[in-house]
């Protein structure tokens, strides 16, 4: 009787649109990042664009943004699926404006939020991962704001906020802007960094309710 | 038997590549041949016990749910309105969370590990009642082939976040629903449930969350009638091919494959790797006769 009846072909499914898990990098473009660490960082963002593309879920639901920072903040790229994603070159210039850019990056996420919520999308909580070498050259106050605003963000569990110290960065100061300790980046492995933020990003984008996401350990290129 | 009852719960892609067990369970129970009962419970991934949490769960539900269904009929309390089952049931599910804290601590482990969420529903003469924690949903289809949603996926911010029965006042905030037959006498139904003429539904799915974005037109969680209308047909064949059936069982058994090889199929899987579980109901009267409750037909 049953044989008779073919659920796996009468049964239609609704279309609903992926979840997102949304990913902000925020990167130091400073004059000091020229040379050698600039061509490892785009060669990194290479590698993320590739590696993502290979998760047939996470190329759908992960959604990248770049801001670039050094006397102007820059948004090289708004959200795009990890699918539409082409990994710019970025070039160099000059001072270090990230207190400006990370407001520019939670701006950019909250924006997003809404978003998603406008249009019914369900989304993980939005990762913001920022990549510098040096300190901040922020007009006075506005690195204070913004690392206000990290903390606030934090608690309320809106983002997950991650720092990454390249060679040259002041490690104690990146240690009171954010308030999960910063990474120190071993010599110029940008791509382990980026491969390793794929291999995250593909976890968080596949968990379930209330999985703890059990991220990759960053010994690979990373370290405390 | 006043319904035919076909379900599965099957282990997810995703769950047999990370070796997890299947962490989601169905029960039912007919009670006093008027008052059917079904509970569906997905475990929670992060939680190592949820296998055993969400069949404890199910089990607990189901057995308290019957005893409720007997105290009030016993209480002669006679009251056929729906609204007065709310308490009776966030009861039940206050019980599962003791539960849950008891074989917690038999087992020695943090009630967290046995997380799971809980669908109930209770198909009564005078209508159905559902509660539910978490997310998953239960639906319902009138005869004249209408879909309605009884309650909805409760999920957190986050498409990773849900709400569990262990949770402080998981039980006092679930979800309360109900669709009464034939008169609306529910205060909690929503404004389009009271304002349009109440149909006796004839079927209702439960499922839980993995297979929310294949069943569900989301956000607003309207039930993909697609989706249903072959599930329901099929199950209407299991139904009516039962009376001239020598073996029942064989009938049940083979309908139950059916549903699990259609949960395990291609189709299904490329679009959710979680645990699945379907279940599927039908009055056999199609409506229910509140009048006449009958006994061992």
């Amino acid at each position: 009787m049953s044989t008779s009846f073919n659920l796996d072909e009468a049964v239609l499914f609704a279309e609903n649109p992926e979840p997102r898990c949304p990913c902000v990098l925020l990167l130091d473009v400073s004059g000091s990042m020229s040379g050698p660490p600039i061509a490892a960082l785009n060669e990194g963002l290479k590698a993320f664009q590739d590696d993502l593309n290979r998760d047939d879920l996470a190329r759908k639901r992960v959604e990248i943004a770049i801001v670039t920072f050094d006397d102007r903040v820059q948004i090289v790229q708004d959200f795009v699926t990890a699918d539409a994603f082409e990994a710019p070159t970025l070039e160099t210039g000059g001072m270090t404006y990230m207190g400006a850019a990370i407001h520019t990056g939670l701006d950019l996420v909250r924006d997003r939020k809404a978003q998603y919520r406008a249009n019914g999308v369900a989304y993980y909580r939005p990762w913001v991962f920022m990549i510098t070498d040096g300190a901040p050259t922020d007009e006075p106050g506005t690195m204070e704001k913004a690392s206000a605003r990290i903390r606030g963000e934090e608690d309320k569990k809106s983002i997950a906020f991650f720092s990454v110290g390249v060679e040259g960065a002041d490690m104690e100061r990146l240690q009171t802007v954010a308030v999960r300790s910063p990474l120190k980046l071993k010599g110029l492995s940008f791509q382990e960094m980026f491969l390793w933020l794929s291999a995250s990003m593909q976890q968080v984008s596949q968990s379930r309710p209330d999985e703890q996401v059990a991220l990759p350990s960053p010994a690979g290129w990373g370290e405390v | 038997m006043p319904w035919t009852v076909v379900g599965k719960s099957v282990m997810g892609t995703g769950h047999e590549r990370r070796s997890q067990p299947c962490q989601d369970a169905w029960a039912w129970k007919e009670i006093n041949g008027d008052h059917l009962c079904v509970a569906v419970a997905d475990g929670a991934g992060s939680a190592a016990h949820s296998d055993i949490g969400a069949r404890t769960a199910v089990a607990t539900a189901v057995e308290r749910v019957a005893q409720a269904v007997a105290e009030k009929l016993e209480s002669l309390d006679a009251d056929s309105e729906l609204e007065g089952w709310r308490s009776p049931l966030t009861n039940v599910a206050k019980d599962v969370k003791k539960e849950l804290d008891l074989t917690a601590l038999q087992k020695e482990v943090a009630v967290r590990e046995l997380a799971c969420t809980l669908l109930l529903m209770l198909w009564t003469p005078s209508g159905i009642v559902a509660l539910q924690v978490g997310d998953g949903a239960i639906v319902g289809r009138d005869p004249s082939g209408k879909m309605v949603a009884l309650t909805q996926p409760e999920q957190g911010e986050y498409a990773n976040q849900t709400v569990f029965i262990v949770e402080d006042k998981a039980a006092e905030q679930a979800q309360f629903m109900c669709w009464p037959f034939a008169i609306a006498d529910c205060q909690n139904a929503s404004e389009s449930t009271k304002n349009s003429p109440q149909a006796n539904l004839s079927h209702i799915a439960l499922f839980s969350d993995g297979l929310q974005r294949l069943a569900l037109e989301l956000p607003i969680g309207k039930p993909f009638t697609p989706f249903f209308d072959p599930l329901f047909s099929f199950l209407d064949q299991v139904r009516n091919s039962l009376p001239d059936a020598a073996d029942p069982k064989a009938i049940f058994d083979d309908a139950g494959k059916t549903l699990d090889s259609f949960l395990r199929s291609p189709r299904v899987t490329a679009r959710t790797d979680d645990d699945l579980t379907l279940v599927l109901i039908t009055s056999t009267q199609n409506i229910s006769a509140p009048e006449k409750s009958k006994e061992g037909s």
